[in-house]
């Protein structure tokens, strides 16, 4: 017994003196992608790899079809004004360090891809218009988490939305391109003054400071897409932008994000919205301007024409709707169905006693929000006189996504001028610098819309 | 327990009421093992005095004359017992007996061959002498459960709950609360690979249940196992080749009660492309809209044929001392189920203060038809009374045609009331085809009375092939009209999907066993050592193509009159769905058994090499862990004792640890960016170690009687949970990637109890497991900040391990009559609640309900070797239920509200109805 017993406890000595033994780490190596060292940027051959440095002002450079060309993290590209950038199909910008586009009124920079023509006219359904053959676009500029800064000024961006050949170039995209991605939540993003056009997707920032201000948007998102979209983690300024012709909304702001960031908060003024809404397939998306999802800011001096939908407020998931302030909306429809979704239905914008036209006028005394309602006498009416775009509109409404050809300027006669509200500030959030920020962050305009009759703001 | 103990009175009553005359009564039991012999046929010569013993052996003749009689035991293959009887009119008299077989030749050889393969008596004598804690349901079990497949059947063993795929079929087993991921299954002690895309978990309800001698539920690991469960192993052990002919056939019909209450929605097999463009083209082919069909979105309605289930087993021993065996296993198994579903989609992002958001309303109908085909052949010979060499062959194939059509209703867009919203409309069409093949050679040599040497030579594999999976996606918008009804207008068409995946994993491995017993110190020592080598290579290929509108807001009527353009006709095989994985195990263990008078100590260490790597196909010079290489290695301890109280009983007490390694999938580091956060993998996890504790009393009070008390302790370090990552500036989203959690180390533990007992025709088996697991990690909470903004503050939550139920419990009423040749079932499986799905944010997981299912089986013997049998599947139709905990009053009124929010008080987000099962079949037995 006493032999039994001295042979357990030697056992239990014996396994004690085993120590699991497990290392801090299973893995032993994984593969880093590879970083080439950046090459200073000229135009004596297609390009394709990392690039720094200027690119000269009157150079023609073109990216070869399926390249990449990479800003590493740590590098800047600069493109100087007058500067012709040709991408081929399913090409693109990967921004890990700083990218700088330096065009002027005069002067303007084009990323673009050379030889499409622009098929402007009523006529062109949008699935024969060249600005979404999937064949000739390329993929945008995308930033990654590490790009401090993205300034584009005067710049033409065309012709984006492809689809990734191979390997998507970040871990953040996947097969199909944005315009552009911007996602640096403590990255600045300007782009003023500048002409987006043509893309099967949208603008979209999932978090960082933006100044997006006195920019052409045209033909944004084929079957669905914003204009501008910002998510989780975004704060910053969209003002004086015109936008014809997006798929769904012309500027979003959501919070949706699942990660500790700051809250989404982005003022929207004294920005034009025509036509805006009518690709996206499934209905009751937005066609104009909208908050949602916690979402803060103000909105204000905003003029909103022909679109399918008015400003929407969201209830569900609802807008930070304690911290969003907005008015001084004009909204023009030409016909019933876009009168009856001034204030879209099912949703919770509050109709401003500042808007035009007076809501009184035409929402039943009874009115709660969200509720569906009929206003025919005040279709057509109100037209804020542009100086040259035929209203009631004389061509399809929905093709007409484009600003050639057209001046959306007001009369001196639009009931719009001297409706502006001016008594806030924009956030300005971004640096200010002829090169490194934004130019300028214009103040909101006592005219509604982006063009003021003093010659201010948007300036195409 | 109270209630129990009453319920035993009163049947105990029922058993001695009718003693009234002269009275025979006893119990045969087997002489060799002393297990009840149930069936055996008593009787009095030349009378008409005769009955058959019951489940426990028992046996009573009543009101019987004075007289003298020749009494008589007969069954099947023993020898029959002869005694002459003289009574009087007032007596009882007692006649307990064992019976001898009538030959004994191989009952010495083979080990386990004392007992009929499969029988509840084998099954019973294992879990006694086994070296593990285990649960062993054994094939005679099985024939009398409602189940037709091993999941089915897993949920009947104690501290096993399942996870129920959308069909309502039960698919993966939970063990004593820890998730499917930290269990393994194996195959005659062989661990098989798994067909999923992702994971190591296999599906169980890919094995008909008709070809298992037995499942067994191993809770304790020796050093002599793989050591990759922390739950514990589901072991299934295929039938051996018998003593002599045996042949077992069925076959059965049935339907599902939801296909007498509605369609059967399908779409033909035929229409499936089996390659896609780029496997059909080459690597640059630009595919266009004739590479597609368009049949699979046109699913249609029509009837469910009947279901038809066959099975067929043939077994014998042949040549001169019956030294080849072989045994062939077949069952083929066409069934048709529909199950509809109600599904509130729920905002992963909650409203301020946490606030649930629901954006909206589907109602899903699943049709699903699955053709399960088991084939199962083991041929065995004895050279001697020594050696032996074994082939054992297994495939499986599970194909499953399966359409799915939800009609969502947002209650976010264009909602101002009942009827009103967007509506969007998908029907998906799926074919899969998974098949797992396992080949071993085994070969056990006894080279001296104590040396011994077992090795095994084998090739497993697993496939998933899921080609051409469509989902076709319309929408539509609905409003009220001028009399308030709700009109939908035209659909308008979105998108048809098309995506091709496969999975192949193949593992070749070899085992080698030693065991030597030498008498040292007085004592005889098992002394085992062994080592193991695993290669396992991995493939999964993914490719999709998007069919698009070729025109905007195109309407939609069918989707042959759709005009379509492919959205990225090169296909998409540059992604992370595309990888390959190596894996090598070495493992090598030592352990003894030694006894000391009653006490038996069990101990030894398993060392296991795991060398992993992967790649996959996308770009390395962009992408950060194209490839990674893995290594490690673990040092497992093992000590096990079992004090034996009397010959009835047993205390046990272990401690063993054991590891569980990352999904293949979850190391890489992928990313499916979403609208709410990024998925991402990990490379950087580290495999799971737990060190186990359990304690078991066992008592085997009499035949096949047993009753089990039990509790037991884990301790789990780097558990594996499905976490936010929230570094803002590193990610641009939310990202949820595996982690392991570390910090305080998550803890399971529980008890459970089993109690078999049987009375004569009555048995009742019952099991009850209490789980208490817990685990801390950060979740988000969204806040208002001191300056008013929404904030999602990070926060610590402590919670349950996902999937654990507290409370699971039980209880089987059997019935058998061996003299009408009838057995009835009738089991209740109760699942507490537990968490189904996990929210990022806090106070929004996802519960599961309560669930009480029931199911009700018996056979019915019609002739010799002929029996009729029926199964019913889940009686009541009991909803899967799972609920939000948050008051519902929210979703009760104003224009979002929602209907079918019928519980008290809670938020409902899913109701699942699966509709019962009805079986009816007949068996043929020759043995």
């Amino acid at each position: 017994m006493k032999r039994d017993s001295l042979m357990i406890a030697s056992f239990l000595v014996a396994m004690a003196c085993f120590m699991s033994c497990a290392k801090k780490n299973d893995l032993v190596y994984a593969s880093v992608p590879l970083v080439q060292v950046a090459q200073s940027i000229s135009d004596s051959a297609p390009l394709c790899g990392s690039y720094k440095g200027y690119m000269v002002s009157g150079k023609t450079y073109t990216v070869a079809a399926g390249c990449n060309i990479t800003v590493n993290a740590g590098d800047t590209l600069i493109m100087d004004e007058n500067v012709h950038l040709y991408m081929s199909p399913a090409s693109s910008i990967i921004v890990k360090g700083i990218f700088i586009s330096l065009g002027n009124r005069d002067n303007p920079n084009w990323i673009t891809v050379n030889g499409l023509v622009k098929t402007d006219n009523p006529q062109t359904p949008a699935d024969a218009d060249s600005a979404f053959i999937s064949t000739r676009i390329w993929c945008g500029i995308n930033c990654d988490t590490s790009c401090a800064l993205l300034v584009l000024k005067w710049t033409h961006v065309e012709y984006t939305g492809g689809n990734f050949l191979g390997t998507p170039p970040l871990p953040s995209l996947s097969g199909k391109s944005h315009s552009i991605l911007f996602q640096n939540i403590n990255g600045s993003f300007i782009m003023e003054d500048s002409w987006l056009y043509g893309s099967t997707d949208e603008l979209r920032v999932t978090c960082g400071k933006i100044c997006l201000m006195r920019n052409t948007l045209e033909k944004i998102g084929i079957t669905g897409g914003e204009g501008l979209d910002v998510k989780h983690g975004t704060t910053g300024d969209m003002a004086y932008n015109l936008i014809i012709g997006s798929a769904t909304d012309g500027t979003k702001a959501s919070d949706v994000g699942t990660y500790a960031g700051p809250q989404t908060n982005i003022t929207m003024y004294n920005n034009t919205y025509v036509n805006c809404g009518y690709r996206r397939t499934a209905a009751g998306h937005g066609g104009s301007l909208d908050y949602e999802e916690g979402a803060k800011g103000l909105a204000y001096n905003n003029l909103i024409v022909n679109c399918k939908y008015g400003f929407r407020v969201l209830n569900n998931v609802i807008a930070d709707t304690t911290h969003l302030r907005y008015g001084n909306t004009y909204n023009y429809g030409d016909s019933i169905s876009i009168v009856n979704q001034f204030y879209p239905q099912s949703y919770i914008t509050i109709p401003q006693l500042t808007d035009i036209p007076q809501p009184s006028s035409y929402l039943p005394s009874s009115y709660t929000l969200g509720q569906v309602y009929d206003a025919p006498s005040i279709v057509g009416s109100n037209d804020p006189q542009f100086v040259n775009f035929p209203l009631p509109a004389t061509e399809g409404i929905v093709n007409i996504a484009y600003a050639a050809g057209f001046n959306f300027r007001l009369k001196a006669a639009s009931p719009a001028i001297g409706k502006g509200y001016t008594g806030f500030s924009p956030l300005s959030l971004v640096p200010i610098d002829p090169v490194y920020g934004a130019t300028e962050i214009s103040p909101p305009g006592k005219d509604i819309g982006c063009y003021q009759l003093d010659g201010t703001g948007n300036q195409h | 327990m109270y209630l129990f103990k009453r319920f035993f009175i009163f049947l105990s009553i029922l058993q001695t009421f009718s003693c009234c005359a002269a009275t025979i009564k006893g119990n045969i039991s087997d002489k060799q093992n002393g297990g009840p012999i149930a069936g055996a046929v008593v009787m009095l010569n030349n009378t008409v005095y005769g009955t058959v013993t019951g489940l426990d052996g028992s046996y009573a003749l009543h009101n019987i004359p004075a007289g003298t009689y020749q009494f008589q035991i007969s069954y099947p293959s023993f020898k029959t017992y002869l005694q002459y009887i003289g009574i009087s009119d007032t007596e009882t008299i007692i006649i307990n007996y064992s019976i001898a077989p009538a030959s004994t030749s191989l009952a010495e050889v083979k080990i386990n061959g004392t007992l009929k393969n499969g029988s509840d008596a084998e099954a019973g004598n294992i879990e006694k002498s086994s070296n593990n804690l285990l649960n062993i349901i054994s094939a005679r079990t099985i024939e009398l459960l409602p189940d037709i497949t091993v999941a089915n059947v897993l949920q009947r063993a104690s501290g096993v709950t399942v996870q129920r795929d959308n069909t309502g079929e039960a698919r993966f087993a939970i063990i004593r609360g820890v998730d499917k991921r930290y269990n393994y299954t194996s195959v005659n002690g062989i661990i098989i690979p798994s067909p999923d895309d992702k994971m190591r978990y296999v599906p169980m309800d890919i094995f008909p249940a008709e070809i298992v001698d037995r499942v067994e539920v191993i809770k304790t690991l020796t050093p002599d196992m793989e050591d990759d469960a922390i739950g514990g192993v589901v072991n299934l052990v295929m039938k051996n080749a018998p003593d002599q002919l045996v042949i077992y056939a069925s076959a059965a019909t049935g339907y599902n009660q939801t296909l007498f209450d509605r369609s059967y929605q399908s779409f033909p097999q035929t229409a499936v492309n089996l390659q896609d463009p780029l496997e059909l083209h080459g690597a640059a082919y630009m595919a266009s809209v004739n590479d597609f069909q368009r049949r699979t979105g046109d699913i249609r309605n029509t009837n469910a044929p009947a279901n038809g289930l066959f099975s067929f087993t043939i077994g014998n021993r042949f040549l001169n001392n019956k030294k080849l065996g072989a045994i062939f296993s077949g069952s083929y198994q066409n069934t048709f189920k529909g199950s509809n579903s109600i599904f509130f989609l729920p905002s992963i992002q909650p409203g301020e203060n946490n606030a649930p958001v629901i954006t909206d309303l589907q109602l899903r109908k699943y049709s699903t038809q699955q053709v399960r085909t088991g084939l199962h052949t083991k041929v065995d010979y004895e050279f001697n009374k020594n050696n032996s060499l074994s082939l054992y062959a297994l495939y499986l194939q599970l194909n499953e045609l399966q359409t799915r059509t939800i009609i969502d209703t947002s209650v976010q867009i264009d909602r101002t009331g009942a009827g009103t919203g967007q509506v969007d409309y998908s029907s998906r069409a799926t074919f899969s085809k998974e098949v797992i093949k396992n080949l071993t050679l085994q070969g056990k040599h006894l080279i001296t009375d104590n040396f011994k040497i077992d090795y095994s030579f084998v090739y497993s594999a697993a496939e998933k092939d899921v080609p051409d999976m469509t989902d076709l996606q319309t929408t539509a918008n609905a409003y009220l009209d001028a009399s308030g009804h709700s009109v939908t207008s035209p659909q308008r068409f979105i998108s048809f999907d098309n995506s091709w995946e496969r999975t192949k994993d193949e593992d070749r491995s070899a085992y080698l066993d030693f065991a030597y017993t030498p008498f040292l110190f007085g004592k005889d020592i098992e002394c085992m050592a062994g080592t193991m080598y695993r290669n396992k290579q991995r493939n999964n290929y993914y490719n999709d193509y998007t069919l698009l509108p070729a025109t905007i807001n195109q309407p939609f009527d069918n989707i042959y009159n759709a005009a379509m353009s492919v959205e990225q006709p090169a296909g998409d095989v540059n992604n992370d769905l595309n990888y390959v994985v190596t894996e090598n195990i070495a493992a090598a263990y030592g352990q003894f058994k030694v006894s000391f008078n009653k006490l038996q100590v069990l101990a030894g260490l398993r060392i296991e090499n795991t060398h992993q790597d992967y790649s996959m196909n996308v770009n390395p010079a962009l992408v950060y862990g194209q490839s990674a290489e893995y290594r490690y290695t673990d040092v497992l301890r093992g000590l096990h004792f079992k004090y034996v109280l009397s010959p009835e009983e047993n205390i046990r007490l272990s401690y063993f640890e054991s590891i569980a390694r990352p999904g293949f999938f979850e190391l890489v580091p992928y990313h499916f960016n979403g609208e709410y956060y990024t998925e991402t993998g990990n490379d950087s996890l580290n495999h799971t170690v737990a060190r186990n504790f359990d304690l078991r009393y066992e008592w085997f009070p009499k035949g096949i009687d047993e009753v089990f008390v039990g509790a037991f302790y884990k301790n789990i370090t780097n558990p594996i949970e499905y976490l936010l990552s929230t570094e803002p500036g590193k990610v641009s989203m939310g990202e949820l990637t595996p982690t392991n959690v570390t910090g305080k180390p998550a803890v399971n533990y529980g008890a459970e109890i089993v109690i078999t007992k049987y009375f004569h025709y009555f048995g009742i088996s019952a099991n009850y497991t209490y789980t208490n697991s817990s685990i801390t990690a950060t979740k988000l909470s969204r806040l208002r900040d001191s300056s008013g903004n929404l904030y999602n503050y990070t926060v610590s939550d402590t919670r349950p391990l996902q999937g654990q139920s507290a409370h699971v419990a039980n209880l089987s009423l059997i019935y058998k009559n061996p003299s009408l040749g009838f057995d009835a079932h009738l089991t209740w499986v109760y699942t507490g609640r537990r968490i189904a799905f996990l929210s990022a944010f806090e106070g929004l997981d996802y519960w599961q309900k309560a669930t009480s299912f029931f199911d009700f089986s018996c056979e019915k013997s019609i002739r010799k070797h002929l029996s009729v049998y029926t199964k019913l599947n889940n009686i009541f139709n009991t909803p899967v239920i799972i609920e939000l905990l948050q008051s519902k009053t929210q979703f009760t009124g104003g224009s979002y509200q929602l209907p079918y929010q019928t519980l008290p008080n809670n938020t409902l987000i899913e109701k699942d109805y699966f509709g019962a099962n009805y079986l009816i079949g007949v068996r043929y037995k020759f043995d």
